[in-house]
């Protein structure tokens, strides 16, 4: 039976527009609750936070409620406050893989939610965020976005997140359906146009290009010149990368000339085939990627209004 | 802007408001045939660029007059209801295909080109969109992004909000906007805020998706399997072991029962040449394994038992039996279909030589028996009638309604289960499991009814609403989404499970983007009863 966690007025001493807010105690540790009392104060005294001033310790590494395996729907239930990298080994430990290549970002993934869009699209299933009110919003469960507006782009995204990310289903994929296979394409333009080839197949866990080089992550039976193993790829291509990813920025899977850009600036290109989704990491912090928060239940306009201006902003009347 | 108003081609002829003064949502066929009156909008627009929308737009503030686009009319849930003040912003015009990039693997159209018509050009340049909604012939691209439609070859090439990568449209304050996952200025995030909006916050008049290269070539077989258990084990297997199939579809035991009995085979495996998308289609005669054929499928078996001489007859007591469904499922319950799943996958030559086998092996270690090509071949080439044909079940006092819904799989039995036990008394309901993803599947429910003329608690009306609100309830409480391909329109804002900071968003950005709460007020729930 899973226990929850009512949060009153009298636990957090500032005032709630809902009488009661019941959170799972998954995601009500101490840390989350001194987050959301914060919040609420932040609220009280108009005074918003910048994500960049919220600092949120992992929880220890011996938590098992952490990171929680989904056999049946190949997700992962994974506290937000961990970083990729510490989900990636984790879920390594018990036998899975992200759609995502070592190195990963050391980044926790509630910020990374908010900076790289990429990892919304094609690694978040679902997302528990947290109100600026402290209430707790579960997105819809469902293979995709489903009904309406996506509402977890909307609560994530940038210009103005409206909610912080504090568990999220992420799609994984157990080790036994898959396996690495790194080439060397000889140039940037090769190693898009096979990057684009895997996509088009829509087969592979991951693949992801940087230089020359291609890496995928796919059933026993991808097509491979050179064969190398996950733990061995020291002194690859991807053991020289760094695993400082701040941001990414979102592309179309199949949208060459813009993976040959960014492989001759020397930029990672990740794709997930099976979600037909592809970006490019980005090592720096892009313009609004240390975004404000601002409040669900009264300023919604402001972040509307967010949302509206950036969407009527001058755009090139190109088409 | 009254000048460029009255400059855009409009009618107030009631044929003209007639043919868009609702979709096909099925109620509303009901009500026809009871003569309750049809509501029709003041005024239809035909705008022909995105100036023209605006306009009209415009002058729609001005006047305080609600605005419902419409594109092609194929939607089921009652996504396009207009008032009688209401003006409806038909975008059929805006048909041009604007860009095909083939580098970039993109093509920019406008909203209100037919699906079909986009296809083909996709298809005469090498490419395909991949987007096969039966209803292709006759729905929109505009009305697929508003709707987060699927189509047929979803497991392979994603819903068509995978493909969408930029939007273009006119929001209710009669501003252009704009968002595109590559531009970081505007926040990715945003395309997926205007995919699924349905009208509530923009016209969509413009979008660009992704389009992949045409397959070389095909296979698809079908198979049969012991228990539905056993086929959606199979389905999830299938699509985590990485063989992306094109196709999937899974149907339950009693659809499987109703479309008739296919042999074992032992044929071998046989790779087709062209992909699933250049498949040839025949769209007369009756065809098996689709939805409508509901009623079809019941007369059939019906006249197998040679109890009446008559057609007629017959249909009249399929008719009368859809109007008793508890009867109905207690004799239908004696059918023991085995479920049915048709894959298809593809691919090149030598590639499909490879995985066929494999992914035929695999189904078979699940318990699967083999039953050739006959069932996949006979689905592709049936594959679109859905959209065209009303079931004849409404001419003899029945009705038929689709529900598509999608949940994780450990929820996809459960839940098929929990659906057919609550509308056990008040319709016989069909179930087939496609559109299949790696962490879940979609589950479309066909629900077939009757009931006495008028609007008393026996009524087709009165059972066609309980039936529905049934079905959501049900839907809603095992945690499933209520739509998804169809979009959610008026007809299942019940079902939308809202928590209040999501419901928040969604009215303020309403509110923002659409002041005077003109732009389709209703669906998603928004803006209802403002104007």
């Amino acid at each position: 039976m899973p226990v929850s966690k009512t949060i009153t007025k009298s636990t957090v001493g500032t005032v709630s527009k809902a009488a009661r807010t019941v959170i799972d105690v998954a995601v009500a540790d101490d840390a989350i609750m001194a987050l959301v009392e914060r919040l609420r104060l932040s609220r009280v005294r108009k005074s918003p936070l910048h994500a960049a001033s919220i600092v949120l310790t992992p929880p220890p590494a011996d938590d098992l409620r952490s990171v929680i395996i989904d056999v049946d729907n190949g997700l992962a239930d994974v506290d937000a406050r961990l970083s990729l990298h510490a989900i990636g080994y984790r879920l390594k430990q018990q036998g899975y893989w992200l759609p995502m290549l070592r190195p990963w970002s050391s980044m926790p993934l509630w910020r990374l939610a908010m900076t790289a869009p990429f990892v919304v699209d094609a690694l978040i299933q679902r997302g528990t965020l947290l109100s600026v009110d402290g209430d707790v919003i579960d997105t819809p469960r469902a293979p995709r976005h489903a009904a309406g507006p996506s509402l977890l782009h909307g609560l994530c995204a940038r210009p103005s997140p409206t909610a912080l990310l504090v568990r999220a289903h992420l799609r994984v994929v157990p080790r036994t359906h898959a396996r690495l296979v790194v080439t060397d394409w000889g140039s940037a333009n090769a190693a898009a146009r096979a990057f684009v080839t895997v996509t088009d197949a829509a087969r592979a866990v991951c693949v992801e290009a940087f230089g020359s080089n291609l890496a995928v992550l796919a059933d026993d039976h991808g097509a491979a010149d050179v064969d190398v193993d996950v733990d061995s790829d020291r002194g690859s291509a991807w053991g020289s990368m760094s695993a400082r990813v701040m941001g990414s920025r979102s592309i179309g899977p199949g949208d060459r000339p813009a993976i040959v850009k960014a492989l001759c600036a020397g930029q990672r290109v990740v794709g997930v085939p099976f979600m037909q989704r592809a970006g490019v990491l980005l090592s720096t912090t892009a313009s609004g990627a240390s975004p404000l928060l601002v409040d669900v239940s009264t300023a919604t306009t402001q972040a509307a209004s967010a949302i509206a201006a950036a969407l009527t902003r001058p755009q090139e009347r190109d088409q | 802007m009254l000048d460029l108003v009255r400059s855009v081609p409009s009618s107030k002829d009631p044929i003209d408001c007639r043919m868009v003064a609702h979709d096909l949502w099925p109620r509303r066929f009901l009500e026809r045939r009871e003569e309750l009156p049809v509501t029709m909008p003041a005024m239809v627009y035909w705008p022909r660029n995105d100036d023209e929308v605006a306009a009209v737009v415009l002058q729609a503030r001005v006047d305080r007059r609600p605005i419902v686009p419409f594109g092609a009319g194929s939607g089921v849930c009652a996504g396009v209801s207009p008032g009688s003040r209401s003006w409806v912003v038909d975008l059929k015009r805006l048909d041009r295909i604007v860009e095909l990039d083939p580098d970039r693997r993109t093509v920019t159209v406008e909203a209100g080109i037919i699906g079909d018509r986009l296809e083909e050009f996709l298809n005469s340049r090498g490419f395909t969109l991949g987007h096969f909604p039966s209803s292709i012939y006759c729905s929109t691209v505009g009305g697929w992004v508003a709707t987060r439609s699927a189509g047929q070859l979803s497991s392979r090439y994603g819903k068509i909000e995978d493909m969408t990568l930029a939007v273009w449209g006119v929001d209710g304050r009669g501003e252009r906007i704009h968002a595109a996952v590559d531009d970081m200025a505007t926040g990715p995030g945003l395309v997926q805020m205007l995919v699924g909006s349905e009208g509530a916050l923009c016209l969509i008049t413009r979008m660009k998706l992704r389009i992949s290269p045409l397959a070389t070539h095909r296979f698809v077989r079908g198979v049969s399997f012991p228990t539905l258990q056993q086929g959606l084990a199979a389905m999830r297997n299938v699509m985590a072991s990485g063989q992306s199939p094109s196709v999937l579809r899974l149907y339950d035991p009693l659809d499987s029962a109703l479309a008739g009995n296919h042999p074992t085979s032992s044929e071998p495996l046989r790779v087709h040449a062209g992909g699933l998308a250049q498949a040839r289609v025949e769209d007369s005669g009756p065809g098996e394994h689709d939805e409508p054929t509901l009623f079809d499928s019941l007369v059939r078996r019906v006249e197998e038992l040679a109890i009446f001489s008559r057609p007629r007859a017959t249909r009249a007591v399929v008719g009368e039996l859809l109007g008793r469904p508890g009867i109905a499922n207690s004799l239908l319950d004696r059918f023991d279909g085995k479920p049915r799943l048709v894959v298809g996958i593809e691919g090149d030559a030598d590639d499909l030589a490879r995985r066929g086998p494999r992914l035929l092996d695999m189904l078979k270690g699940q318990g699967a028996t083999d039953l050739g090509d006959g069932p996949g071949e006979k689905w592709l080439r049936h594959r679109h009638r859905v959209s065209y044909r009303m079931s004849r079940a409404f001419a003899v006092g029945g009705w038929v309604d689709t529900c598509e819904v999608a949940c994780g799989w450990d929820e996809v039995a459960p839940l098929y289960t929990a659906v057919r036990e609550a509308l056990r008394d008040t319709a016989v309901v069909l179930c087939h499991f496609s559109h299949a993803y790696h962490d879940g599947c979609s589950l479309y429910f066909t629900f077939a009814g009757g009931g006495t003329a008028g609007n008393g608690p026996r009524s087709a009306l009165s059972r066609y609403d309980l039936c529905w609100e049934r079905a959501l309830t049900t839907v809603r409480r095992h945690g499933a989404v209520v739509a998804h391909h169809h979009g959610v329109g008026r007809s299942k804002v019940k079902g939308l499970r809202h928590s209040a900071g999501n419901k928040a968003l969604l009215q303020a950005l309403k509110r923002t983007l659409d002041p005077d709460l003109i732009l389709n007020p209703g669906v998603l729930g928004l803006g209802a009863g403002a104007t």
